[in-house]
């Protein structure tokens, strides 16, 4: 076997040295650029969500390189496409003369494909935990650089440090083979320190941010046109809950969801698949918490994003909150986009001014 | 005894269709205004701009601040040496609300793209663009009038004279034209499906842009397309009140920029002076094979000597 | 008192069953008339632009019952009963709907894997205040009337599909198949050609079939009109069928999926199939077009 799996952002690492440590041959998949884009889309059906077109760009490298094997989740709880994604992918990979195996994991059958695999590849128990152990706390690690990205941003005093530190550490992190725990605990040690390194305004209480939507775009620097950092560049402090780990935690304690729900109840009363209620509940959060805009991201037509939005907007028009709505595909241009950023940093801006008197 | 020198801000919006200049004195007064056609290369357009200002202006005119806006505004602003470059929301709403004080609602449709503005007290609360689309914009206008045959500058005075509007539908260029097309073959007048295409433009300017927005008065038509008679009528009878068009709105875009700019008052200016309009000014894209971004680097050269290069995501390149 | 039911998406799951409830239940029952232009346009202006084609017009449908009805009718349709989901659109319409118009929206949940449609049906009853053997008398009479619309259906399957003239198979769901405006005229137009339309929905499945947990397909959709439609596929081409023309409403997200296996399914066996996009801007002209063009291919 030779493996292959959707690019995701820098989570990307985090899948790389879980299937390294189950004892798989992987071969990265390409990060995403317009290249593999406009590949994806040429063997993709056309009126398939967009993030189904960017993983198949993804891959078509890798397969040229001898992957054989794809892993992709399926989402069998869920009401959205995402569900059908590995077997149209397998589908149409295979139409089109590649001889691939799309691996569908999902919920239910986790633990007998990772067995199979273990037994396979002839690797202890212990080894296999620690293979999800280690790319958990990279999953974790990623998040909290992330994060900390976000706040410092807006408040360096040297323009651009900050991303200048976060690619040098996850250059790093995507180059050096993960074994043990201490491996991550002193890359994280270093890169702490780095960016404790980088000079802020302390007192700087910047115009906050949230940024809610579709999980795969809001968290792929390489298919939102760096949001986050070209809005930290601009003095705005982003907010995003939405993360992979929040959504395995939703996955492993469903009851989170009962919560979520009664808190969006006098909005929406159903899920309507996808992240959808989530959108909701972190836009009412960003009013709750006196923030000063939200923008949401989404692939042009995603079914749980689309029906949502006309309660986002609704929230925006009851409470005043700022609210940008994008959707993204292969024919957005990047221009546009950043007029529409700087347009609503104004608004975000003038918001945050209008608050002082 | 040498004379006073008039000192002077420069606004510049360069669209894909139009590049306009706007040049106002410390008193906010235009003293001079030009509206130029992009023609698919902002470089010369931006060199023609300039060339032509100066023949209109006196010769002790001094230039302290330069303001650039518009969908080339970073070319632009390399170019000219700007001190502030600014997106074309911002320096619309800056316009319309000099004018016209108080005002809520902008509607502003262009060459290339239509937007709506929200302002409260003067600031921008919320606005929305059109995305890709064509339909509902000047260059769509004027592919139908050329396709009517009648100069898109009489246009809007044809189309005053329908009793009876043809109803043309569809949102998309395409769809628009095809029906367009239909009616005419069975026998609609010129003025009739004049009429017809502005209404429908109205139309898909409300579902496609303006669609979950707050409008209210006043409110103001700019750009352009607001120089057609039948789109302001149009735009009456669908809003049901009246519309101001303020003075200035084809190049108003331009004339924001320079309020921002002189707002701003830069110490000193980044102008590089009328005489870049005669220098040889080149710009280039390549993309970057350093990594898998791949990005698009462009790149820009006023004698052969780079002055500026972006579109990279690392700074390896910009950082010149 | 006047119940509105707008005639798109949830009506045409099951034609007739619910105003014939509530007519019982001794309301006047207002179904908003077939889909027009002005409806289309009305859902068209105030519906999100990434929605779906179907979308919209039931939003125009809603849009034109708002000021005529005093209740308007937007049931949650959750899972059927073999506890297969809807489209995930069907969960957000009772709350879109309630931002959309101001008239107050008559809403039940109806997850037939959490509980049966009479419980469901009842407590809709409760509370409109009506008593148990009111609502148990319209239950009835409503699912009776359903019945037998179905049984109705299959018999005229059966007499079409002995027709010696070319038998075409329509595929879609059936809030496009049945609007006159959605499907284009297309039996009509099929008629006139000297073909046989056959609408999939129409092709009856027997109880073992359909009953609870019978697995089916590869991949088993999880969305009731997924598996369906493509277990009816299966059903229809044991007969001997000509061609076959798939209606997909734009941005319909589920039919991006399903398409790629309906397809299959008549390409594999060298039926020519037509694939059909329809939006507010779709052509009578260029349809007519296409679907003669097709009719020769066959």
């Amino acid at each position: 076997m030779i493996a292959t799996f959707p690019y995701w952002g820098n989570y990307t690492i985090a899948f790389r040295v879980l299937l390294e440590n189950l004892g798989i041959t992987v071969i990265l998949p390409e990060k995403t650029n317009s290249r593999t884009i406009e590949q994806g889309v040429k063997f993709s059906p056309e009126l398939f969500c967009f993030p189904f077109k960017v993983n198949v760009g993804n891959y078509l490298p890798a397969l040229e390189k001898g992957a054989n094997t794809i892993f992709m989740w399926e989402n069998i709880r869920g009401s959205c496409r995402l569900r059908y994604y590995w077997i149209v992918q397998q589908k149409i990979l295979r139409e089109a003369g590649y001889k691939v195996k799309v691996l569908n994991l999902n919920s239910k059958n986790f633990f007998s494909e990772i067995k199979k695999i273990k037994n396979e590849n002839k690797i202890s128990l212990w080894q296999c935990l620690k293979a999800f152990l280690l790319a958990f706390k990279i999953i974790k690690l990623i998040e909290e650089l992330e994060k900390k990205a976000n706040f410092l941003r807006p408040r360096e005093i040297c323009p651009g440090q900050t991303d200048k530190i976060l690619s040098q550490c996850f250059e790093r992190l995507s180059k050096i083979k993960i074994k043990k725990f201490q491996e991550i605990s002193s890359f994280q040690k270093q890169t702490l320190w780095k960016f404790s390194q980088i000079k802020i305004d302390k007192k700087l209480n910047p115009p906050k941010v949230g940024l809610v939507g579709e999980i795969y775009l809001i968290s792929d620097s390489s298919l939102n046109f760096d949001l986050e950092k070209k809005l930290g560049q601009q003095g705005i402090e982003i907010h995003r809950e939405m993360n992979l780990s929040h959504h395995i935690k939703k996955t492993a304690f469903p009851w989170i969801d009962w919560f979520l729900q009664r808190k969006i109840m006098p909005y929406l009363c159903s899920t309507v698949g996808g992240h959808g209620r989530d959108a909701i509940k972190e836009m009412l959060d960003c009013v709750k918490n006196d923030f000063d805009g939200v923008i949401q991201l989404l692939p042009f037509g995603c079914l749980p994003e689309v029906t949502v939005r006309p309660i986002l907007t609704k929230i925006h028009q009851e409470s005043g909150l700022p609210f940008l709505s994008l959707s993204l595909d292969e024919q957005v241009a990047e221009a546009g986009i950043n007029t529409r950023l700087e347009a609503f940093v104004d608004v975000v801006k003038n918001h945050y001014e209008n608050k002082k008197h | 005894m040498k004379t006073k020198n008039i000192r002077a801000f420069l606004g510049i919006d360069v669209g894909s269709i139009s590049t306009n200049l706007v040049l106002i004195d410390i008193n906010n007064q235009v003293l001079s205004s030009l509206y130029l056609r992009t023609q698919g290369n902002p470089i010369r357009a931006v060199q023609q701009g300039l060339k032509e200002l100066r023949n209109q202006i006196p010769k002790n005119t001094e230039i302290i601040g330069v303001g650039a806006t518009g969908s080339a505004r970073y070319l632009a602003g390399v170019i000219i040496g700007a001190d502030l470059i600014k997106n074309e929301i911002t320096t619309h709403a800056k316009g319309a609300s000099f004018f016209v004080p108080g005002v809520r609602t902008v509607i502003e449709i262009g060459g290339q793209d239509s937007k709506i503005i929200i302002l409260e007290n003067g600031v921008v609360v919320d606005f929305a663009m059109s995305l890709i689309c064509a339909a509902g914009t000047g260059a769509f206008l004027d592919a139908q009038a050329n396709r009517l045959k009648i100069p898109i500058e009489e246009f809007g005075a044809i189309s005053l004279k329908s009793v009876k509007p043809t109803y043309i539908s569809g949102r998309c260029t395409v769809f628009s034209e095809s029906d367009m097309i239909h009616k005419q073959q069975i026998g609609h007048s010129i003025e009739d499906i004049a009429a017809g295409l502005c209404h429908s433009l109205v139309r898909n300017y409300f579902s496609a842009v303006a669609k979950g927005k707050n409008i209210s008065g006043p409110i103001v038509f700019q750009g352009g397309v607001s120089e057609n008679l039948g789109m302001r009528k149009a735009f009456e009878l669908a809003l049901g009140q009246k519309i101001i068009v303020p003075p200035h709105n084809t190049v108003i875009g331009a004339f924001g920029a320079a309020l921002l700019v002189k707002e701003k008052m830069p110490e000193k200016t980044k102008f590089l002076g009328f005489e870049i309009s005669d220098k040889d000014i080149k710009c280039a894209s390549f993309q970057c094979a350093g990594c898998p971004n791949q990005c698009e680097v462009i790149e820009t050269r006023i004698d052969k000597k780079i002055v500026s290069r972006w579109g990279d995501r690392c700074g390896k390149w910009s950082a010149v | 008192m006047t119940i509105g039911i707008p005639r798109g998406l949830f009506y045409w799951k099951n034609p007739y069953f619910w105003e014939t409830f509530f007519e019982i239940l001794g309301y006047q029952v207002l179904v908003s008339p077939l889909t027009n232009k002005e409806i289309i346009e009305k859902g068209v202006k105030a519906a999100d632009p990434e929605t779906c084609f179907s979308n919209k017009v039931f939003w125009g449908h809603l849009l034109w019952l708002s000021d005529r009805a005093d209740y308007i009718f937007v049931p949650l349709l959750k899972t059927n009963e073999q506890g297969l989901e809807y489209c995930p659109k069907f969960f957000g319409l009772p709350d879109l709907a309630k931002i959309l118009i101001k008239t107050p929206i008559l809403t039940g949940t109806f997850d037939r894997r959490k509980e049966k449609i009479e419980k469901t049906l009842e407590k809709l009853g409760r509370k409109l205040k009506k008593d148990k053997k009111t609502i148990d008398k319209a239950i009835k009479t409503a699912i009776l009337k359903e019945q037998e619309l179905k049984e109705k259906a299959g018999q005229d399957f059966f007499r079409k599909i002995q027709s010696k003239k070319p038998k075409i198979v329509l595929i879609s769901h059936p809030y496009n198949l049945y609007d006159e405006h959605l499907n284009l005229r297309m039996k009509e137009k099929l008629t006139k050609l000297e073909a046989e339309p056959l609408f999939i929905d129409e092709v009856p499945l027997a109880e073992t079939q359909i009953s609870k947990g019978v697995k089916f397909g590869n991949p088993e959709f999880h969305w009731e009109f997924g598996k369906e439609i493509m277990r009816q596929i299966q059903e229809i081409l044991k007969y001997d069928i000509t061609g076959a023309i798939e209606i997909s409403s734009f941005q319909c997200g589920c039919d991006a999926v399903l398409k790629e296996f309906v397809e299959k399914e008549f390409k594999d066996r060298k039926i020519p199939f037509l694939y059909l996009l329809i939006d507010e801007h779709t052509a009578d002209v260029g349809i007519q077009t296409r679907l003669e063009a097709f009719i020769d291919t066959l």
